[in-house]
């Protein structure tokens, strides 16, 4: 009798645990975001190639004490090399709990969404994905270690673009709404799956920020995400072939509204728009990033 | 008090002896020179064009004592192509360890487990150093004996792979019972289940090749795949009956090369009777969708987290195991009818017939084979036998059917064995493959010479005698010269081998290697 209990229970229990169900895993997209403006078409006239963009995904936190030096980093090396790196700071889950004397809460859903796409897990702070190229590293595979930013890229700066990208942000005339309207213009034959992805960041939030030195009380956060306005993954271009030609456009609309967040309004005036190519599948190599304001 | 003194050491030295412990182990080493053929294209790769040799060792070492047992094993792969029949590995490390106790009833081990529930067909955790199959599972492990009759066992952990272990995770259940029906009969039955979630990386790429796929083909991907599994085995006089049924629930897999979400089932049986000189046996399987893997990233033999039981015959002639059909897992029917006639010690008929085909109705194998051994004249063993096969190449082998149709071929073969005395023995082996299709014709002949205990000695030659000219430019030979010696525990073979490309099976399990040139050394021993 004991051992039909023990038995049945051990079977009950696996039973019950089968049954719960799931959620929809992160990034997953069922339905892609169709504009009906989406086209694409081959151009006779190549424009001259854009100098390539390196992005820059630094994962950072408000209480990352190492922080304030990889953003000093990362600005250092922009005046360096003016107009070839573009960055964005992810406010994921890790040294970000929004506690006093933060004013503001830079913790988004989307900075989560992000590094588990990218890498699986939360980075430790200050890393940072550069071109979402392999690190090689057993660290992470994706996230840089803080050390190795400036050599990676001054290796990346001699890469050139296969795609210009050209950007322009138009208000709608509803309440926050924007729309962006990209143009994908391959300058050179292209082979491999590609998507894009957009976000918007904003600049000089001034709140507070760990430091090794001291603590700041009005630390200038810039480029905070604030939204993925694609699906996480990206999003793939209308009718797209594995090979594009020489000539290929492809014309990408999106629309989409500035969040509202509870501790604070996002400023129009101080965002930014990133929209950039990138490989899809294991592969994730960022191609080439272009920046604009927003308005 | 002297009866004292006398008694005291006797007590210690009983003590001692009785926590002694018992260390025993084993070594295998093989070692490969690589000889460039472009006649047979062993070459084009590292191995033949560069690095000219590689090797692979297991060392293993297991104690039992003070109520424990551990074991521990160190492997070692020196550009070893075990992997990748075509490239390099090289690593070495422990390749498992374990520790087991057993306390009132309740077994736990910890480490590197290899264990399986009912067939396989679920849950199997296996080494093949053939083709470097070990996918121990690497976690905890518990074995409760509820009674004498009945047994319960649980198990989690990731599945290994070489020095590291992929990241999902797999969790199982097991109870197998062990009851007398009566006093003719007896059945064990068993049920079991496993579960795999996946970790996030691997969810990722899952998620990524789905945002890929046209909008109408996508679906929502699952960490969790349960499945579950009911077995009995029945003995009962002359007659043995094992049935299994198992099914399993949605997940992604892989199917012609694209992600799709299915469930999947499996039934698996195999009957037997045996009287006096007669004895026939059938199988039967029919397999649904039912992989089972780490994770849908994984491919050919990685991330393997079952086994599923093939119900062709594994043939040990030549020419014939050329052909063996692997057990499939995602569309297989598959029967098998063996009957025996033994009328004498000295002489006995088998026959069999295999038929398999997919769940659509495609043919995929079929066989036909008889054979007879003859004992009756002194010394001599007589064994000679034919197979005719139909073989679905371009599904098994992953080919276009329009270069590679299905084969037909007919293969009759002898063997003649003769004790010349208490020590030493003869054999010679003749086989012939007549077909039109894939390489054509090949014929077979081995000549091995045994001095008992020690030697052994062969010598052979595959050679494609009538080659078919749109895949195979010219004949070739592929002699195989064999020397093994035998020392107490140690085994020492050298042989110098020309093999032709093929699939090499074992166990049910297959994969594609090219083809091989050079020297092979092995060394296997225990203590």
């Amino acid at each position: 009798m004991k051992n039909k209990f023990i038995l049945f229970s051990a079977l009950a229990l696996w039973a019950l645990s089968s049954c719960t169900k799931e959620q929809v895993p992160s990034g997953l997209i069922l339905k892609d975001q169709k504009n009906t403006k989406d086209s694409t078409y081959v151009i006779s006239t190549i424009p001259a190639s854009q100098s390539k963009h390196i992005l820059v995904e630094e994962a950072t936190g408000v209480h990352c004490s190492n922080c304030p030096l990889g953003a000093k980093i990362l600005r250092d090396l922009k005046t360096q090399y003016p107009n070839k790196i573009l960055s964005v700071a992810v406010y994921s889950q890790f040294l970000n709990d929004f506690q006093a004397p933060s004013k503001y809460d830079f913790n988004s859903t989307d900075a989560m969404d992000l590094v588990m796409f990218i890498e699986g897990k939360d980075p430790s702070k200050p890393y940072a994905a550069i071109d979402r190229l392999n690190t090689g590293s057993a660290d992470f595979n994706y996230f840089f270690k803080l050390n190795n930013w400036a050599s990676k890229i001054d290796e990346l700066l001699v890469k050139t673009t296969p795609l210009n990208i050209e950007l322009t942000s138009t208000p709608t005339g509803e309440l926050n709404e924007y729309l962006i309207s990209t143009k994908t213009i391959f300058t050179e034959d292209w082979s491999g799956d590609l998507a894009m992805s957009i976000y918007l960041i904003e600049d000089h939030v001034k709140d507070y920020q760990d430091s090794s030195v001291v603590k700041i009380p009005d630390y200038e956060h810039n480029h905070i995400l604030r939204k993925i306005i694609t699906p996480v993954p990206g999003s793939t271009f209308k009718d797209a072939t594995t090979t594009k030609e020489k000539g290929r456009v492809y014309e990408k609309f999106v629309t989409f509204t500035i969040p509202t967040i509870p501790t604070t309004t996002i400023k129009k005036e101080n965002c930014h728009i990133i929209a950039f190519v990138h490989k899809t599948g294991t592969d994730k190599e960022i191609i080439h990033a272009q920046e604009i304001e927003l308005e | 008090m002297k009866r004292i003194l006398y008694v005291i050491p006797f007590i210690f030295s009983t003590i001692a002896n009785a926590q002694q412990g018992n260390l025993s182990g084993d070594l295998m080493m093989n070692v490969n020179f690589f000889q460039r053929d472009t006649n047979i294209k062993a070459s084009d790769n590292q191995l033949y064009d560069n690095f000219l040799s590689g090797g692979e060792g297991w060392l293993g070492l297991r104690y039992s004592g003070y109520g424990f047992t551990g074991v521990v094993r160190f492997d070692a792969f020196n550009n070893s192509n075990l992997q990748n029949p075509t490239s390099a590995l090289s690593g070495a490390g422990i390749g498992m360890f374990s520790l087991s106790k057993e306390f009132k009833k309740l077994t736990v081990t910890g480490g590197h487990i290899y264990d399986q529930i009912g067939s396989g067909m679920i849950f199997r955790a296996y080494e093949d150093r053939g083709l470097l199959i070990d996918n121990a599972l690497f976690g905890l492990h518990l074995r409760y004996r509820l009674s004498d009759k009945l047994s319960l066992k649980g198990f989690t952990g990731q599945s290994k792979n070489v020095f590291e272990r992929w990241q999902p995770i797999i969790k199982g259940f097991n109870a197998e019972g062990d009851f007398d029906l009566g006093s003719k009969a007896h059945i064990t039955p068993g049920i079991g289940i496993t579960n795999r979630t996946l970790d996030q990386a691997s969810m990722n790429n899952i998620v990524s090749n789905i945002n890929n796929m046209p909008e109408a083909e996508r679906f929502v991907p699952t960490y969790n795949v349960n499945a579950a599994t009911i077995y009995n085995t029945l003995n009962a006089g002359n007659f043995s009956w094992y049935l299994e049924g198992a099914i399993k629930s949605e997940e992604a897999i892989v199917i012609d090369g694209a992600l799709k979400n299915r469930n999947g089932n499996v039934v698996y049986s195999t009957f037997g009777y045996a009287l006096n000189k007669f004895g026939v046996n059938a199988s039967f399987k029919r397999t649904e969708n039912f992989v089972m893997r780490t994770s849908p990233n994984e491919i050919l033999l990685k991330g393997m987290v079952n086994w599923q039981p093939i119900i062709a015959q594994i043939r040990p002639q030549r020419l014939i195991a050329r052909y063996t059909p692997p057990s499939q897992d995602l569309s297989e029917e598959s029967y098998n009818l063996n009957a025996f006639y033994t009328p004498s010690e000295k002489l006995n008929f088998n026959g069999a017939y295999t038929h398999i085909n997919t769940l659509e109705g495609v043919p995929l194998y079929r066989e036909v084979f008889a054979e007879t051994e003859i004992r009756s004249v002194k010394n001599f063993l007589f064994h000679f036998g034919a197979q005719y096969l139909v073989y679905n190449q371009s599904l098994y082998q992953q080919k276009i059917e329009e270069e590679y149709p299905e084969i037909n071929a007919i293969t009759p073969f002898i063997e003649i064995g003769y004790k010349i005395d208490k020590k030493k023995s003869l054999r010679l082996e003749l086989q012939y493959m007549s077909t039109k299709q894939d390489y054509g014709s090949w014929a077979f002949a081995l000549l091995e010479f045994n001095i008992a205990p020690s030697w052994a000695f062969a010598v052979s030659d595959m050679y494609n005698v009538a080659p078919n000219k749109k895949h195979v430019k010219e004949a070739h030979h592929y002699p195989n010269i064999f020397v093994a010696y035998t020392k107490d525990s140690h085994r020492f073979t050298a042989q110098y081998v020309k093999q032709v490309d093929g699939i090499n099976c074992t166990g049910g399990v297959c994969r594609y290697e090219p083809a091989f040139s050079g020297f092979k050394i092995g060394i296997t021993s225990s203590f």
